[in-house]
């Protein structure tokens, strides 16, 4: 239990990532959807997707940093941004089924890193 | 002092606020006055920024604040006096401080060490002028320890160092190596953004 940040201040900042979240992957897999040659094969596409994906999630964080602070949203959607787009290069175009799997890698991302956020706040024996 | 250090805040002061660190400030708030609770006695705090972490500290201190932009100075200085207490502003490079030896009880950072040019010097710096069984209290975003995170963060850096802070260091660590005593670390988001408590050693 985290004694310092309020629970519904949390809750409300969790729920503000996940949309963010969710809104970059759509965005980010109708992009690499677009980008990404439909004939290429999974073993090419799907990192070339990582990475654009990647790149294409910089502006959706910047525009999310004004919102929700910079570095929560900035590595959430980072994440969201690979894995939506190894989903868009593999959908095969720019589609709603591609969007709604951004959306849905983006929302997976989310709660991924705030799984992960739980789990660390107890304490990392490494400190860097 | 390292002018392009200098220069990059003078030049990020205009849209700091709004920007970047508005956001930032109300999300981290809680975390803030929890970190900034314990001051006490003579106190030395970096950086000052535009002073948007004032509103954390507690009233009645005496505290001297620093940043090496004269532009965040600027703006700070508006915020600096609506702190109930003793707040001096100060121009200076963390790296390069113009206080005596062991003339603070307590040092407090926020976010300092991602720009530091040379955090193991400013660290040191700090060390030198921080009294034997002082405290050092960290609020500040480092490099990950899992791996996947710690990619992302040296991606991150790649764009933030250009306007910004880095948001790979390992500023833990470096504590240790400028001779701190770590004696807590709190992570508030992921192993990443962490309050640090660390202390110079009685008696050195």
């Amino acid at each position: 239990m985290d004694r310092a940040q309020p629970l519904g201040t949390r809750a409300r900042y969790v729920a503000g990532d996940l949309a963010a979240c969710a809104a970059s992957g759509t965005v980010v897999a109708v992009l690499t959807g677009a980008f990404i040659p439909q004939a290429w094969p999974g073993w090419a596409a799907m990192p070339l997707g990582m990475l654009l994906g990647m790149l294409l999630s910089l502006p959706c964080w910047v525009a999310a940093s004004a919102f929700l602070g910079v570095l929560e949203p900035m590595l959430q959607i980072m994440a969201a941004g690979m894995l939506a787009g190894m989903a868009g290069a593999m959908a095969g175009g720019p589609s709603l089924s591609g969007a709604a799997l951004g959306a849905a890698c983006g929302c997976a991302a989310g709660l991924g890193m705030a799984v992960l956020d739980r789990m660390l706040r107890r304490g990392s024996p490494q400190c860097p | 002092m390292p002018l392009s250090d200098r220069a990059k805040w003078n030049r990020a002061a205009a849209a700091y606020d709004s920007l970047a660190a508005r956001a930032s400030e109300r999300r981290w708030a809680a975390f803030k006055r929890e970190a900034f609770r314990g001051m006490a006695g003579r106190v030395l705090f970096l950086s000052a920024g535009t002073g948007l972490d004032f509103q954390f500290f507690p009233p009645g201190r005496t505290i001297a604040a620093l940043d090496v932009s004269e532009r965040m100075l600027s703006k700070a200085a508006v915020r600096a006096r609506g702190y109930a207490g003793t707040l001096a502003l100060h121009q200076m490079d963390a790296c390069n401080l113009a206080f005596r030896d062991a003339c603070f009880d307590q040092v407090y950072t926020s976010c300092t060490f991602c720009s530091v040019n040379d955090p193991l010097a400013g660290l040191s710096e700090l060390r030198r002028v921080l009294r034997p069984g002082g405290w050092l209290r960290m609020f500040e975003h480092t490099a990950s320890s899992l791996v996947p995170l710690n990619a992302m963060l040296h991606a991150c850096t790649a764009v933030t160092a250009r306007f910004g802070p880095a948001m790979n260091r390992p500023t833990v660590r470096t504590a240790e190596r400028a001779g701190f005593e770590i004696v807590k670390v709190r992570n508030y988001y992921l192993d990443v953004l962490k309050f640090v408590e660390a202390r110079r050693s009685p008696g050195s």
